[in-house]
């Protein structure tokens, strides 16, 4: 029989890979201070972690996952006995195994064969497990050796207990208990019946049909827990059912005897199986918390033998990103489409149609909100992942470097949390190696030895802000420069702004490091980041201040797919900008009169300087209209601030983003494109490249003459 | 006008589109022809050069036109009229690995050709009224030679694209420098 399996791999991928991150966030938790009971409970959760990795790949059948999560596992469990103290350097090992059954997780689920390095880590790592493991005399840890006594306190029963206790009403439902037992007594050896009939006697009115009668059955069988449970299987929904195997856990036992009807007698009974040792029992029916109060770390023990309390309840649903798109594009289409009905609705000028759809027009935008939330998600997970990566390149260069993150709520698109982790990890990467000096450094100028890395991320005007700032040496200019004027990137009597000074380091192949580590160097790292946020119609700036570290700040707009946006037309076309860069909309005639830009580009709009872009003759239109009809739209992005002149002013429009393909690729201004009430096709602008190119082309025409 | 809905299902590698460019008829190779829609107005995109006629809207997926003229480069530019067509048609891009439709702005269509091997002829090695790459057969139908396009150069996305930029920077200069 063979049954597809596929789907199930594809589940256990996606959740080991999920646990190991769990793992990896717990081991870096445990480095920080932690008191004993919050790393026990870190501890407890990594465990959980790896043995259900190793449960299920013992499901599939991938024997590398296993081999290694059964010492990991191990390992864990004698570190939360108190076993093995976890060092540093075990916490190193414990790291990298998460690593090395990462890629033998996806390995096997894709049925590859394991490289032989890969082998050899995971084979390296048992080994290192293994000389933790090494038998060690208990007595050594007199911790080790309480928790040992600890291990001894469960009920300490040699025998099977089940205690069956029928409902009143399982006769009527045609079931009879005493077929179940019978048939108990044939699975198993010396089984005792013991018949509580307290119940009986108790009562005035008896019931010939209903049951009075509970039972406590003490036997010997060497099957599992659940094939004994198998026996019981027809009537488990109608009974109380209470099976203890031997050596059970003694809080367990207890709170199911306290379920009986009649404790005492119960306990009598038990006491005649002798099978639990009498103190046990009397604790029991003291309804004691332990077995013997003398001994209080059992209390912990009893706890931890517990099923461990859920931590998070599972509140999320996991849905395919390919559905949610659908799902996103489909709404796109109805806000279209609620457009173009209301233009009708308004062309027949029906009043009660035209309300009835401003009606719909409003749930339509609820819906198109909410199902935009689906794809926010927080970006504390991204962030997160580097406190892995600080460790490991600190470590690796010597250099003391902690990670805070601030914002880790702050929620945006899908996407960008994908695309936005690889820049990120080149911008940490650069800065602690560059920025962030060696610890004798620091203690020289004066800094404490442990360099500090801050993420950040919060919203601001309409955009999302990715901060990243240290307090390293900041960049060197001249370095910089000259470095730039060699690779001749900048022409050498060229001066430059200091801003742009600091963009260079983001020049393809541009590096000021001496020696190419395997850590940065090439001059690819920061190239890459500037091109993925650039796809993302984002932006990145640097500030840097010698001495006091630099900052690098990622603006990433909120949303690829619908935006609000602001409409207005050029020569018969309509054109689409982000409504938030939108700051205010004059008529130009009022603001200036038509002599005063005959011959230049700026305004003075109440005292303040503001230069403009005639969009008329920037798209190469000729013919011009009459100056009183001209409207001046002022757009603000990030510090720049300047307006541009259109025909007419639209309002605002709900617009769907559709991308105009790989055709247009790279066009600076030209952002995508939107589809009207009308059906007609309007082109989205992006404000801030359109008024950053013609900066640019501004200052090269400049610098030629 | 109607529209000519292709048939797919029977796989003819051998079938052409034979449309009117210009003055001249030029062949398409039809299984890749998603639909002809007939003329509308497009949407400008700013600062394009002329081989891009536009956008247009075609049931909520917004599809770049082509100026198959000045793609051509023709000299003698026709001006368009109601006979013309968009061509809409859909490759495989292999730098994505998507699907890619473009649409074609043509005078008009012409007709549907059964091409077999025996109509081939090979290319004029010089004097073709359009560039040598875009051109990837002759097909002798009807006593008349007409041109087969080799549609992967007309359309090749990398080498408009690049058309595109450098044509943005123009608008730009003009802009300053005025």
């Amino acid at each position: 029989m063979s049954i597809d399996l596929s789907a199930a791999i594809t589940t256990f991928v996606t959740e080991s890979k999920e646990l190991l991150q769990d793992m990896e966030d717990g081991l870096l938790e445990l480095e920080s201070d932690l008191s004993k009971e919050q790393k026990s409970e870190v501890i407890n959760s990594i465990f959980r972690a790896i043995h259900t990795i190793k449960g299920s790949a013992g499901i599939f059948g991938f024997k590398n996952v296993v081999d290694l999560t059964h010492i990991i596992e191990t390992t864990l469990d004698e570190i939360r006995l108190g076993e093995i103290i976890l060092d540093n350097k075990l916490i190193t090992a414990l790291l990298s195994s998460r690593d090395v059954v990462e890629t033998l997780v996806i390995l096997s689920a894709q049925e590859t064969e394991v490289d032989p390095a890969t082998l050899h880590k995971a084979q390296d790592l048992q080994n290192t497990f293994k000389e933790y493991l090494a038998p060690e005399p208990p007595s050594h840890h007199p911790d080790a050796l309480q928790n040992r006594e600890n291990l001894a306190q469960s009920a300490g029963n040699t025998r099977w207990h089940i205690l069956f206790t029928p409902n009143e009403n399982v006769y009527r439902d045609g079931l009879d208990p005493f077929a179940f037992i019978f048939f108990l007594s044939k699975e198993v050896t010396e089984l005792q019946v013991d018949t509580y009939t307290g119940s009986l006697e108790s009562t005035d009115a008896f019931d010939p049909e209903s049951n009075y009668l509970a039972f406590h059955l003490c036997f010997d069988s060497d099957k599992s827990e659940s094939e004994i449970a198998d026996i019981f299987d027809f009537i488990k929904t109608e009974a109380v059912l209470g099976i203890f195997p031997p050596n059970a856990a003694f809080e367990q036992f207890k709170t199911a005897c306290h379920e009986f009807s009649n404790i005492n007698y119960l306990i009598e009974k038990i006491k005649k199986c002798h099978s639990i040792e009498t103190h046990v029992l009397d604790a029991i029916a003291q309804n004691k918390a332990t077995i013997s109060e003398a001994i209080p770390t059992s209390v912990e023990q009893d706890k931890s033998k517990q099923p461990p309390p859920k931590l998070h309840q599972s509140k999320t649903l996991r849905v395919e990103a390919l559905k949610l798109d659908r799902l996103i594009d489909q709404v796109g289409e109805m806000v279209i489409t609620g457009a173009r009905t209301n233009l009708l609705a308004h062309e027949t000028g029906n009043e009660t149609l035209i309300e009835a759809m401003a009606l719909l027009e409003r749930l339509v935008e609820n819906i198109r909100d909410s199902s935009l939330k689906l794809r926010m998600v927080q970006i504390g997970e991204t962030f997160n992942k580097f406190k892995r990566v600080v460790r490991d390149i600190s470590q690796e260069l010597g250099k003391e470097v902690e990670l805070t993150i601030e914002g880790a709520d702050t929620e945006l698109d899908k996407t960008f949390v994908e695309k936005v982790s690889d820049p990120l990890m080149h911008i940490i990467r650069n800065a602690i190696d560059h920025g962030i000096e060696s610890p004798q450094e620091r203690i020289i100028s004066g800094k404490p030895t442990t360099g500090n890395l801050k993420l950040r991320a919060y919203h601001d005007s309409g955009s999302i802000v990715i901060e990243i700032s240290d307090d390293g040496k900041g960049l060197n200019k001249t370095k910089i420069l000259q470095r730039a004027i060699e690779k001749g990137l900048v022409a050498q009597e060229h001066s430059l702004p200091e801003k742009e000074i600091n963009l260079l380091i983001f020049a393809p192949g541009f590096s000021t490091a001496d020696s190419v580590t395997n850590i940065s160097g090439r001059g690819v790292g920061m190239d890459v980041v500037k091109r993925n946020i650039e796809s993302l119609r984002g932006s990145v700036e640097v500030e840097s201040e010698p001495d006091k570290g630099s900052t690098i700040l990622i603006r990433l707009p909120l949303t690829l797919s619908i935006i609000d946006g602001f409409m207005f037309s050029v020569h018969n076309d309509n054109y689409v900008i982000p409504l938030d860069t939108v700051v205010e909309c004059l008529e130009l005639h009022e603001v200036v009169a038509e002599q005063d830009i005959q011959d230049k580009s700026y305004i003075n709009l109440r005292t303040e300087v503001l230069p403009f872009i005639r969009l008329r003759s920037l798209f190469g239109v000729e013919e011009r209209i009459a100056h009183t009809r001209e409207s001046l739209v002022i757009v603000q992005f990030g510090t720049l601030r300047a307006g541009l002149v259109v025909d007419s002013l639209k309002g605002e429009f709900q617009t769907v983003v559709k991308p105009l393909g790989r055709l247009f690729e790279g066009l600076k201004c030209i952002s995508g494109a939107t589809i009207l009430g009308s059906g007609d096709v309007a082109i989205i602008l992006d404000v801030s490249a359109l008024i950053k190119s013609a900066i640019a082309v501004y200052e090269t025409l400049e610098f030629k003459q | 006008m109607e529209m000519i809905e292709t048939d797919t299902t029977h796989g003819n590698n051998n079938r052409y589109l034979f449309v009117c460019i210009g003055h001249d008829n030029f062949g398409i190779p039809i299984d890749a022809v998603k639909e002809v829609i007939e003329y509308t107005d497009t949407t400008m995109v700013p600062m394009c050069s002329t081989v891009i006629k536009g956008v247009i809207n075609v049931r909520g997926s917004v599809i770049p036109v082509l100026d198959i003229q000045n793609r051509l480069s023709l000299k003698k530019n026709l001006n368009y009229n109601r006979y013309s067509c968009i061509v809409l048609y859909e490759f495989i891009d292999d730098v994505i690995g998507e699907t890619v439709t473009l649409g074609m702005l043509v005078n008009s269509v012409v007709s549907i050709e059964y091409i077999t091997h025996e109509h081939l002829e090979s290319s004029p090695s010089f004097g073709s009224n359009i560039p040598r790459q875009y051109v990837w057969k002759m097909a002798k139908i009807h006593n008349r030679l007409t041109t087969l396009l080799d549609m992967s150069r007309v359309l090749d996305i990398n080498e408009i694209n690049a058309l595109l930029k450098t044509s943005q920077d123009k608008f730009f200069v003009n802009y300053c420098k005025s």
